[in-house]
């Protein structure tokens, strides 16, 4: 499970690995400029997607797929148990990750959240 | 976009299915599955041109109201004699492959989303401006009754338009 939030005093969307979920992706938690930040989507049907080549984290099919992951040229951040709860944070090509899929307590909440702080040219 | 890869789809034609999609199933009832499905676009693919759900569906709004709404109320504004005004509008206000996608935007996302109220208040002046020239200050009321009248058409409601 992940914590998102927007920190608007640094302009930045943070990603907090909770528990275990450190250990399986390998990192404590992730920023991101909110001007990289280009929308979030929940999105439960993703995890059944190929995950392409782990690069670094855990995976263990149908149980958990976690950190980094190379697909077809794209550069996927992963933490997500269970699908329904995952969330799609798309990222400006600047970032280190394309892509981030990370499970929520609420996606509606952190879609909101993540959609609210965003501005559209 | 970066890479400089060609992107193997049509965007234009991915608005447009998406708009159908929204416009039949509303918002949330519109997975990224579906999308994806209907689109025949890679999941990824559709994260890397639109960004969001979100964002997709505001751009087929968009879409919609420059390629449908704009197009119906301009012909609109043209007709002079008033009861046909009122008959054309409501058979062909917010009409097309992506029928109801204002209404039903209005009804689900406006009250969330700044973003789609905008829209949808852009798409509901545009058609007080097209009944002006006929209905004068009525235009805002007869504004009401073509929408209500869409959403009775949706719902399968006969229209009571001759009536009064």
């Amino acid at each position: 499970m992940a914590l998102v939030s927007i920190d608007r005093a640094r302009d930045l969307l943070t990603v907090e690995f909770q528990g275990l979920d450190k250990l399986w992706t390998l990192k404590s938690r992730l920023e991101i400029p909110l001007a990289h930040v280009r929308g979030a989507t929940h999105d439960p049907g993703i995890a059944r997607e190929p995950k392409g080549l782990r690069v670094g984290g855990t995976h263990f099919p149908g149980l958990i797929t976690a950190g980094r992951y190379l697909h077809k040229g794209e550069r996927l951040f992963w933490d997500v148990k269970n699908p329904d709860k995952a969330v799609v944070i798309e990222l400006a090509d600047a970032e280190t990750y394309d892509r981030l899929v990370v499970e929520v307590d609420d996606p509606r909440a952190t879609v909101a959240l993540v959609e609210r702080s965003l501005t559209r040219d | 976009m970066g890479m400089g890869r060609p992107r193997a789809f049509d965007t234009d034609r991915a608005i447009e299915t998406a708009a159908t999609l929204f416009a039949t199933h509303g918002y949330e009832g519109t997975s990224v599955d579906d999308l994806v499905t209907a689109t025949g676009i890679h999941r990824g693919s559709l994260y890397k041109v639109f960004g969001s759900k979100r964002s997709l569906h505001l751009t087929a709004l968009r879409n919609h109201l420059d390629h449908e709404i704009r197009p119906t109320t301009a012909a609109l504004a043209t007709l002079t004699d008033p009861e046909q005004v009122l008959s054309t509008a409501i058979a062909s206000y917010d009409n097309g492959p992506a029928a109801g996608l204002l209404l039903l935007a209005a009804a689900e996302r406006a009250p969330h989303d700044p973003e789609v109220a905008a829209l949808v208040a852009e798409g509901v002046a545009a058609l007080e401006d097209a009944l002006r020239p006929s209905h004068g200050d009525a235009a805002p009321r007869l504004a009401s009754t073509v929408l209500g009248a869409r959403l009775r058409l949706r719902a399968g409601l006969p229209t009571a338009s001759k009536e009064h």
